[in-house]
C-alpha cells in the first residue's frame, strides 16, 4: 500500500533505511491502535475477572492522566525521564547493545547532582545548574563504564553485566542514604533536602511540572541529530552490519564503548532532574522503574525520534493515570504495568518485520557471552 | 576473626548457600534446556514470581506440594505465551522476555493487592521442616552442611540427575542440542523444531514457577512484591558460568548461593563494615565468574535467534 504511494517497484523495493518514518507511520498506524486495543480489552477483562467495572477503572485512569492542569503536569514528569532513557538506550540499540542498566545509572547520576550540587551550594545557580548536571551526567558514565569496557574487550554480555551494576547502585544508595548523606534528623533512609540554588523549578504552579521535562526536549532534538549525522549513521551501520562496519574502518569497540557511554549520560542526566526537579531531595527510590521501562520504550518506538516520544508520553500517561486510578478507585496501580507489558508484547509482533530488521543489528552483535562462533 | 577459623561458621554457610541456592536451581536447569534449544528466556523472573504467588495461593488453604506443582504450571503458562510469540510468531525474543518479566510482576502486584485487604491476614505458610538423613547429619560439621534441608533442595538435587541424564542420554537431549545449534541442519534431519523448541520452553517455563515456587514456601514464606529480585536473570548468569550444562548449572547455583551467605554471615564477624559491602559479594563473585567465563564458554550456536520454517 505505501509502496504505491513512493510509486516503487514493490519486487525490486529497495531496503527500507532504518530512519524512513513517514511511511512506516502510514503502514502502521492501524495496527498499532490494534495493538492497544487489544492491550485495553485484555486490561479491562483482567478487571472484571477480579470483580472491579473497567469503565470507571479507565474513566478515572484518563482523568488522572490527562483531566486537569496537575494530572498533564504529572504525565509529563513521568513521561521526561522514560523520553530520555529510552533516547539514550536507543542509541544503544541501534549499534546493536541491549543495556538494562539504566536502572543503576540513574541512581548514579541522582547520587553525582547530589553531590555536585552540595559542593556548589554557594554558587550562583547558573554555575551550580549546570554543574550538577554534569555531575549526574559523569556519574552515570562512570556506572557504565566497566560493562562497557568489558563487552568490547572481552564480548562480556551488556545485558547481565549492566544488571549487576545496577544491584551495586542500589546497596551503594541504601549505604549512603543510611549513613554519610543521611541527615540526622531523618528516621527514613534519605538525604538533605536538595540545595536551592540548584533547584529545578516549577513551570506551572499547583503541578509537578517542572524545568528538567525541558532536558527530554533537548535529548530528543540531539538523538534527531544524532540519527542523521555521519557518526550516527556509522554506528547504525555497525549495529546492522558489524563485519562490513570494520571492513569500512568503523571501530567496533569504539562504537560499543561509545554509545554506551551515551546511554550513561543520558541516564545520569535523568537521575539529576528527579533529584533537582521531580523530588528535590534523593530517596533509595529515586530511579523507581525508569530504567527498565526507557528500555521498553525504546523498543516500542522503535528505537526511532518519533516512536520513542510517542510510547515515552503513552508509558508516562498510563503510569500517572494508573496511580491516579489506584487513589480514587482503590483499582492497584499494577493494573498499568499488566497493560505496558501486554502492549509491549502486542507490539513484538505488529513490529515483527521492523523488529527483524532493528534486531539483524542487535543479533549480529549479540552475545550472550564470549564470540559468537559461526 | 577467629570465627572464620571455626568449622561451624563454614558449614553453616555451605548450608545456607545450599538453601539460598535451591530456587535457582530448578531456574537455571530450566532455562538451560530452553537455551540449549536456542532460545533466549528472558522471561524466567517472570515465570520465578508467578510461580511464587500461585504457590501460595494454592498452598495456603490446601497443602504445599499441590501449590509447589501449580507454581511450575502457572509459570509454564506464562511460558506458553514466550511459545506463541516468539516461537510461532517470530516476534523478537528479547523483547517478548522483558514483556513477560513485566507481565508476571505486574499480575502478580495485581493479583496480591487485590486480594490483601490492608490490615487484613496476609497470606502465609508455614516454612518446611528440615529433613534429616539418619546417620549421615550426625557426621560432625559435614553432617550440618549438607544433610539438614528441606525436600525442596532434595527435590531440587534429584531434578539435576534427572536432567543430566535427559539431556545427554535420551533422544530427546540430542534433539534440544541439535535445533539450538544448528536448526537449519536439524530439520533437514527430519527434527521438528518448533516442536522441539517449544517443549523445551514449556520446560523452562515449568521448572521457573517450581523455582518461584520453592522460593516462597521453601524460605520466604509470604509474598510481597519484587519477591524474585533479580534471581532469573542470576540464573542466566550461572547459566555461562556452566557453559549450557546442567551440571554445570547446578554448581553455578550453588556457587552464588554460597557467597550470598558468605555476605550475610560475614555481617557478624566483621561488625564494621557495612552490610551492603557484604551484600555486595556475590554480585560482585558473579561479575568476575561472567567476565572469566567469557574466556571459555560456548553459547549455542543458534541462540537468540527465531527458526522461521521454510516451506
Amino acid at each position: 500500500m505505501a509502496d504505491t504511494f513512493l510509486g516503487g517497484d514493490v519486487g525490486d523495493a529497495p531496503p527500507e533505511p532504518l530512519e524512513d518514518e513517514g511511511r512506516r507511520l502510514t503502514t502502521s498506524l492501524s495496527t498499532s491502535c490494534l495493538a492497544v486495543l487489544i492491550a485495553v480489552v485484555l486490561g479491562g477483562l483482567i478487571m472484571l475477572m477480579s470483580g472491579e467495572n473497567p469503565l470507571t477503572a479507565y474513566t478515572a485512569m484518563v482523568d488522572g492522566a490527562f483531566g486537569s492542569k496537575f494530572a498533564l503536569g504529572e504525565t509529563l514528569s513521568r513521561a521526561a525521564p522514560l523520553a530520555i532513557v529510552g533516547y539514550g538506550t536507543a542509541v544503544a540499540l541501534r549499534a546493536g547493545l541491549i543495556t538494562i542498566g539504566a536502572q543503576g545509572q540513574v541512581v548514579a547520576g541522582a547520587i553525582g547532582a547530589l553531590v555536585t550540587a552540595q559542593f556548589f551550594e554557594s554558587a550562583p545557580s547558573a554555575v551550580a545548574i549546570p554543574a550538577a548536571a554534569l555531575g549526574g551526567a559523569l556519574f552515570g558514565m562512570a556506572w557504565v563504564l566497566i560493562p562497557a569496557l568489558l563487552r568490547a574487550h572481552f564480548s562480556v554480555n551488556e545485558i547481565l553485566s549492566t544488571l549487576l551494576f545496577t544491584e551495586f547502585a542500589a546497596l551503594l544508595i541504601e549505604y549512603l542514604l543510611n549513613n554519610p548523606l543521611k541527615p540526622p534528623t531523618a528516621i527514613t533512609p534519605q538525604s538533605d533536602p536538595y540545595p536551592d540554588n540548584g533547584i529545578l523549578g516549577l513551570v506551572i504552579d499547583g503541578t509537578r511540572f517542572h524545568v528538567g521535562v525541558f532536558v527530554a526536549v533537548a535529548i530528543g532534538l540531539l538523538f534527531v541529530w544524532w540519527v542523521r549525522s555521519d557518526r550516527g549513521f556509522s554506528y547504525d551501520l555497525y549495529g546492522e552490519n558489524p563485519n562490513l562496519a570494520q571492513s569500512l574502518g568503523i571501530s567496533g569497540n569504539r562504537v560499543i564503548v561509545n554509545s554506551l557511554l551515551i546511554s550513561g549520560a543520558t541516564a545520569g542526566l535523568v537521575g539529576w532532574i528527579q533529584a533537582a526537579g521531580l523530588l528535590q531531595r534523593v530517596y533509595v527510590e529515586i530511579a523507581s522503574d525508569i530504567g527498565f521501562f526507557g528500555l521498553v520504550v525504546a523498543f516500542l518506538g522503535g528505537a526511532t525520534p518519533g516512536g520513542v516520544l510517542v510510547a515515552a508520553l503513552l508509558f508516562g500517561a498510563l503510569q500517572s493515570g494508573g496511580l491516579a486510578m489506584q487513589s480514587s478507585e482503590g483499582i492497584p496501580a499494577s493494573l498499568s504495568d499488566i497493560i505496558q507489558a501486554l502492549l509491549l508484547l502486542g507490539f513484538s509482533i505488529r513490529y515483527a518485520p521492523q523488529i527483524i530488521r532493528l534486531t539483524r543489528g542487535v543479533m549480529a552483535n549479540f552475545t550472550l557471552i564470549g564470540k559468537r562462533r559461526k | 576473626m577467629s570465627q572464620l577459623l571455626e568449622a561451624t561458621f563454614w558449614s553453616a554457610t555451605v548450608a545456607g548457600g545450599l538453601r539460598l541456592a535451591t530456587p535457582l536451581i530448578y531456574a537455571s536447569i530450566g532455562e538451560t534446556f530452553a537455551q540449549r534449544a536456542g532460545v533466549l528466556n528472558l522471561g524466567l523472573e517472570g515465570y520465578m514470581i508467578i510461580g511464587a504467588l500461585t504457590s501460595l495461593y494454592v498452598a495456603d488453604p490446601t497443602v504445599a506440594p499441590l501449590g509447589f506443582l501449580v507454581g511450575g504450571l502457572a509459570g509454564m503458562a506464562l511460558a506458553a505465551l514466550m511459545v506463541l510469540l516468539s516461537i510461532r510468531l517470530f516476534a523478537n525474543q528479547v523483547v517478548v522476555g522483558f514483556g513477560l518479566t513485566i507481565l508476571g510482576i505486574g499480575t502478580t502486584g495485581y493479583i496480591f493487592h487485590v486480594t490483601t485487604d490492608v490490615g487484613g491476614r496476609d497470606r502465609q505458610v508455614s516454612l518446611p521442616s528440615e529433613i534429616d538423613i539418619p546417620l549421615l547429619s550426625d557426621i560432625p560439621w559435614l553432617g550440618d552442611a549438607v544433610f539438614g534441608h528441606s525436600w525442596y533442595t532434595w527435590l531440587s538435587l534429584a531434578l539435576v540427575l534427572l536432567a543430566g541424564f535427559v539431556a545427554s542420554r535420551t533422544i530427546f537431549g540430542l534433539e534440544v542440542k541439535a535445533v539450538g545449534e544448528d536448526p537449519d541442519a536439524a530439520a533437514a534431519k527430519g527434527v521438528d523444531v518448533l516442536r522441539i523448541r517449544t517443549q523445551a520452553t514449556l520446560i523452562s517455563g515449568f521448572l521457573g514457577g517450581l523455582g518461584g515456587a520453592a522460593l516462597m514456601l521453601g524460605s520466604v514464606g509470604r509474598f510481597q512484591p519484587y519477591l524474585t529480585a533479580n534471581r532469573g536473570f542470576i540464573a542466566l548468569i550461572v547459566i555461562i558460568m556452566a557453559s549450557w550444562s546442567i551440571w554445570g548449572a547446578a554448581v553455578g547455583a550453588f556457587v552464588f548461593g554460597f557467597f550470598e551467605a558468605l555476605g550475610f554471615n560475614l555481617n557478624n564477624v566483621f561488625v564494621d563494615v557495612p552490610i551492603e559491602g557484604l551484600n555486595a559479594i556475590p554480585f560482585f563473585v558473579a561479575l568476575v565468574i561472567l567476565t572469566v567465563s567469557a574466556r571459555w564458554a560456548r553459547m549455542p550456536r543458534g541462540l537468540g535467534e527465531n527458526y522461521v520454517p521454510t516451506v
